[in-house]
């Protein structure tokens, strides 16, 4: 899933104060599963939003509504007429969902409220973890079910670096050193032979940004190659 | 065609070789390091010339490695992947050759969160062995994509690190077998202090094709003070140092540590399995001669 962080409360505070009348958006998925835009981290934003601007002895009117999806069209256009009745939107989406969102309603400024982080896994309560760097071709078979380009700090795709510290990461002395990992997982599946091919270069045509794919069965409908 | 390098065929003798370590300075004028420069003259075969050592920006080792050559010493320019894509490594190969800077040293690179700019982009679109590599097709006269180069080949001395003393010892191996079949002309390990921390290395790996410079690192008394493994990379220190030298005040230390420093490298060169010594005077190169 897409993992996020809430914003500082100040930071979005700054960037709604021009504003009286607020939607605060959540999103029903990854957001809401790691505990930064969900259901319940809108209604205790919008309460929080709501304590420090009356502090403030300013009035604003701030409205919740969390969509089951902010990345799909057919659940943003549910929300119009909370959109059209605001001057603003927060959104606690991920960037795509920001993104999109503020597509759809080209009349109002739509703000972050989570800094969008990575692409991970749910690790233990309240702890997430990288996992994926979406570089467009997956090599997870050659290294163990470990992904080097997101694991290793440097994305080395060819053994560790010389910083590689009694096993641990040059960068974060708390991690494992990802071809550390690899190794032990190849050694174990007795697969060490996939370790002595020299490993080409990541190719970067694969992340040329903005990605995009189409599933082949709607091909003719897009007019589009699928990359 | 240019003859090889003077590096290069000292590398083809019997001669005991020592390479010193150089950082350029951070700025513009390579006049502050002078009193450096012509300490090492004479002393050493090679000036092996830092790349934004420990990702702290100074002056590129292309052009200190052009001033270098002026004063009639011999570099060896090190190459990190950190800072360039595949684009700028190989052009800034192709500008080093035809500045006369022939023997390459191609590295990794410390990550930039341990230097002064830890907010910069990592680059790593190639790794050191996809770099050697490239040094190898270059030397074929074509790029990384396979274009052709134009005019006379370059010719480069290519050198990689290796890492005798780092655990676990078998990925480090792997990669050294990936380096090694790349052609590498030479090797330089990490800092060495005890023989015997190089055993595992060494039974995995009983000859090595290519010659093998030891790194000897002329320890700071800051470095043994905070040392924990993994504090600075590369330099793994063992128990039997630390227990020597930690209760030290700084002042027997210093005198201590030249002393432990010169038989170290005596000891290395009876050893028989290393061509040379890599010294690593961090700051002190002025002194070489106290040493070799």
């Amino acid at each position: 899933m897409i993992v996020a962080q809430r914003k500082p409360f100040e930071e979005i505070k700054k960037s709604l104060a021009p504003y009286k009348n607020i939607l605060v958006a959540g999103c029903g998925t990854c957001v809401a599963v790691c505990l930064a835009g969900g259901k319940k981290e809108v209604g205790l934003l919008a309460s929080q939003l709501r304590m420090s601007f009356g502090l403030d002895k300013k009035e604003v009117k701030i409205t919740e509504v969390t969509l089951e999806r902010q990345c799909d069209r057919e659940f943003l256009e549910t929300v119009k007429n909370e959109v059209e009745q605001v001057e603003a939107v927060l959104s606690l989406a991920c960037g795509a969902g920001i993104q999109f969102l503020a597509e759809a309603y080209p009349q109002r400024p739509v703000y972050p409220g989570v800094n969008t982080t990575f692409i991970g896994v749910a690790e233990a309560a309240g702890l997430w973890t990288e996992r994926c760097r979406a570089c467009g071709e997956c090599l997870l078979a050659e290294t163990g079910g470990i992904c080097p380009r997101t694991i290793c700090t440097k994305g080395l795709n060819n053994g560790p670096c010389g910083g590689m510290a009694e096993g641990k990461c040059e960068v974060d002395p708390e991690r494992s050193c990802a071809w550390v990992l690899i190794h032990d997982r190849l050694n174990q599946e007795g697969r060490l032979a996939a370790l002595e091919t020299v490993r080409p270069p990541t190719d970067f045509t694969r992340q040329t940004r903005p990605g995009k794919i189409t599933h082949a069965a709607y091909l003719r409908r897009y007019h589009a190659g699928s990359k | 065609m240019p003859a090889q390098s003077k590096f290069t065929q000292a590398l083809a003798t019997e001669a005991f070789i020592v390479t010193c370590a150089l950082d350029p300075p951070k700025g513009a004028d390579s006049t502050v390091v002078q009193g450096k420069i012509s300490a090492l003259r004479d002393k050493v075969q090679a000036v092996v010339v830092s790349d934004n050592h420990s990702a702290r920006m100074r002056m590129a080792p292309l052009g200190f490695c052009r001033t270098l050559l002026d004063q009639g010493l011999e570099p060896i320019l090190t190459l990190t992947c950190r800072d360039r894509n595949r684009l700028a490594l190989q052009s800034d190969l192709l500008a080093a050759f035809s500045l006369g800077i022939q023997n390459v040293l191609a590295v990794t690179g410390d990550y930039p969160s341990w230097g002064d700019h830890p907010q910069a982009k990592p680059v790593y679109d190639l790794d050191s062995v996809q770099l050697l590599k490239t040094l190898s097709g270059l030397n074929q006269g074509q790029d990384f994509s396979g274009n052709p180069l134009e005019g006379a080949r370059p010719f480069f001395t290519v050198g990689a690190v290796v890492p005798l003393t780092a655990s676990p010892i078998q990925p480090v191996v792997m990669k050294f077998r990936k380096k090694e079949a790349q052609g590498v002309d030479f090797f330089i390990s990490h800092p060495l202090f005890e023989l015997n921390d190089a055993e595992d290395f060494f039974k995995q790996v009983p000859a090595i094709k290519a010659p093998l410079l030891v790194s000897v690192s002329l320890l700071t008394w800051e470095q043994v003070a905070g040392y924990s493994p993994g504090n600075i990379p590369g330099l793994f220190l063992p128990q039997a140092v630390l227990e020597r030298f930690s209760s030290l005040n700084e002042e027997t230390f210093q005198s201590r540590i030249w002393e432990f420093t010169a038989k170290l490298i005596e000891a290395l060169k009876k050893d028989g399995r290393f061509r040379g010594v890599h010294l690593l005077l961090q700051g002190q190169e002025e002194k070489i001669g106290e040493l070799v």
